[in-house]
């Protein structure tokens, strides 16, 4: 066995995966002949997931009313994952809206204790958080907003260590935490309840270089998500537009692993350094076909980043 | 008779491959293409103004002409929208659709109490008119209720108080609407408070609406489609084509989700022509009794948009017109 195992966000498969389980496949096949029946159903997804080598899966806070509508609780959907071969629901992503604004503080933290209590009833340890809205219509923030974000987040981290939860602070380059703000939040963060995702293709797109990045913070990230990009070091007007994640172009913002600018092996081999064991998340959000992104990135993981560690 | 396109036939909370594609402008500018080369010159556009249910805060921030916020945002201006659609042969948005399914899940997502369910469906509605104005259109398509598994789940015990208090909204929005010269036409889903023959009785109440039926949803509900087209003939607007083989024995019309069965069958439409729709009864009722307004076409939940399209084309030009005595 390996120091590291898997898991991969299940974003990818679309907002919603529309059916837990299809009752016939040739109901969807007939009269259409295309691949969309292999798309549908979580009963299928889970299966891909576990046949290409991943065998912990996360969640997005938008999916929580449907699998809690569908399975009923969400231990139940933990158990039709395990029962498929899921070895743990690792963790969920969510967004801490309204972090800046300490009017609005209490009104902020319900919908996160939500996502904690589900995280927990998941199984889960992770809730990978977004610190804060989005930068258009909200940046640039203030030095005060900024730390208001940080108190918040550290707030959230006290009550999710009762939950055995580590909410790790997950940027995007669309946010309102944006390149100006990020290391100045980050020492504000309480390392005791609080950590890091580092996203590569995020942290990229901001204009760090992830390698140097991970070395100055190792001690604070706890987490990954994986994904490549062609988009490194993007400039403002890209990044804070309004709908900046979608690209009015139609152009890819995240590729699967290697097919981008990220360095992965110089990654890897802080992580052997680092001694990183546990989950490590790859996420690679929509892209043209999430069977073959899937399948490309656990290729460039087993034959270019294991040799280094694994 | 002119036949328009119902946007809605792009299902944004599908799980195929590159989803993410269609919440860019790039995807709606080549879709739009694409519904104008196969003919249509019209499209009927989803709206939505909320953001605290999750599914409508990623659908609402991006490419997807859904609301106020993305025209301005993605296309300009709704102006600029208009002109852009007119540069590539589509001549007018020809109305919007709200679903009052849309105000529930908002307020379920932002845990308001039930009560405030009635003020977010009438706002909703007077930001539709707003819209419609901004786009030179006046079809106003309103779903009038959730589906019936969440509104007997939260007003249960008052369905009584809550058809009084959705008329009373109805109506409102009926003369708000008529007062700007744009008309209110509701669309009773099989999953509705006013599926079936309830829809006649809300068409009463609802005077200054006209209906807009849906007619695989009217199959579903177990509606003699076309007698029920021509009991109301004088009333329709916005008729929506739409086809389905499902029948509904598990009665998921009143579960929550019921689009999405979990038993039995689970396809729950199809593409037009692939069902048992008499599609052509209906529209000959329309004909006969001199019907000049648009009839909206949707293949629901199609599994390949592009070719749904083209089916859609074939199907009016040699299933409808052609066939049309």
């Amino acid at each position: 066995m390996g120091n590291l195992k898997y898991s991969y966000q299940t974003n990818m498969w679309g907002l919603k995966v529309q059916y837990p389980q299809l009752n016939n496949w040739n109901e969807w096949y007939d009269n259409d002949y295309s691949n969309a029946a292999y798309y549908l159903d979580w009963d299928q997804i889970l299966k891909y997931h576990i046949g290409a080598g991943f065998t912990g899966i996360e969640l997005m806070f938008h999916m929580e009313p449907y699998i809690r509508q569908f399975f009923g609780a969400a231990k139940e959907f933990t158990g039709f994952a395990k029962e498929r071969g899921v070895e743990e629901v690792n963790g969920t992503f969510t967004i801490a809206f309204n972090s800046q604004d300490k009017s609005k503080f209490n009104e902020a933290l319900r919908p996160l204790d939500s996502i904690a209590d589900f995280t927990k009833e998941l199984g889960g340890h992770i809730i990978n958080i977004m610190p804060c809205g989005g930068y258009y219509g909200l940046g640039p923030l203030s030095k005060e907003e900024v730390a208001q974000a940080a108190y918040f987040m550290n707030e959230f981290g006290k009550r999710c260590s009762e939950k055995d939860i580590t909410p790790c602070v997950h940027s995007e380059f669309w946010g309102a935490i944006n390149k100006n703000e990020l290391e100045r939040y980050i020492e504000l963060l309480d390392p005791k309840h609080v950590g890091f995702c580092l996203d590569t293709a995020q942290v990229s797109i901001l204009g760090f270089d992830i390698v140097k990045f991970y070395d100055t913070f190792h001690e604070l990230v706890k987490y990954f998500h994986l994904k490549d990009t062609t988009f490194a070091n993007a400039p403002d007007e890209l990044r804070l537009c309004a709908g900046a994640e979608f690209q009015d172009s139609g152009e890819r913002w995240f590729w699967e692993l290697g097919a981008g600018q990220v360095d992965f092996i110089g990654l890897w081999k802080l992580l052997k350094k680092y001694q990183y064991k546990g989950f490590i998340g790859v996420e690679t959000d929509g892209t043209p076909d999430p069977m073959a992104t899937m399948l490309l990135s656990k290729y460039y993981i087993n034959h270019v980043l294991h040799p280094i560690y694994e | 008779m002119r036949y328009g396109c119902s946007l809605e036939m792009v299902n944004m909370l599908s799980s195929g491959p590159n989803f993410i594609y269609k919440q860019s402008k790039r995807f709606w500018v080549d879709y739009f293409k694409l519904i104008s080369a196969a003919g249509f010159k019209g499209v009927e556009l989803p709206f939505n103004p909320f953001s605290s249910d999750p599914m409508a805060f990623e659908t609402g921030r991006c490419g997807i002409p859904c609301n106020a916020a993305a025209i301005q945002s993605k296309y300009g201006s709704p102006e600029e929208f208009i002109a852009f659609l007119n540069d590539i042969g589509i001549e007018e948005v020809t109305g919007v659709h709200i679903n009052a399914n849309d105000a529930m899940l908002e307020l379920i997502a932002s845990g308001r109490p039930k009560e405030d369910y009635y003020e977010l469906l009438r706002q909703m509605g007077i930001d539709a008119i707003a819209h419609l104005k901004s786009l030179k259109s006046n079809g106003l398509i309103v779903s009038p209720t959730p589906e019936l598994g969440w509104v007997k789940q939260l007003f249960g015990s008052e369905l009584g108080l809550f058809a009084e208090k959705t008329e009373s909204i109805l109506s409102e929005l009926a003369k708000e609407a008529s007062d700007n010269g744009m008309t209110v036409a509701l669309k009773a889903e099989y999953w509705s408070l006013y599926r079936g023959k309830r829809m006649a009785e809300l068409l009463q109440k609802v005077n200054q609406a006209a209906m807009s039926p849906d007619l695989a949803h009217m199959a579903i509900a177990g509606d003699p489609v076309t007698k029920v087209v021509e009991a109301h003939k004088d009333q329709i607007g916005y008729m929506h084509l739409s086809d389905t083989n499902f029948e509904d024995n598990f009665d998921n019309y009143c579960r929550v989700n019921a689009e999405i069965p979990i038993k039995g069958p689970q396809k729950v439409f199809c593409d037009l022509g692939d069902g048992r729709v008499d599609i052509l009864g209906a529209v000959q009722v329309l004909k006969d009794n001199g019907y000049d307004g648009w009839i909206i076409c949707e293949q629901k939940k199609t599994t390949d948009i592009y070719k749904g399209l083209l089916k859609m084309r074939w199907f009016l030009d040699y299933q409808i017109e052609r066939k049309l005595k």
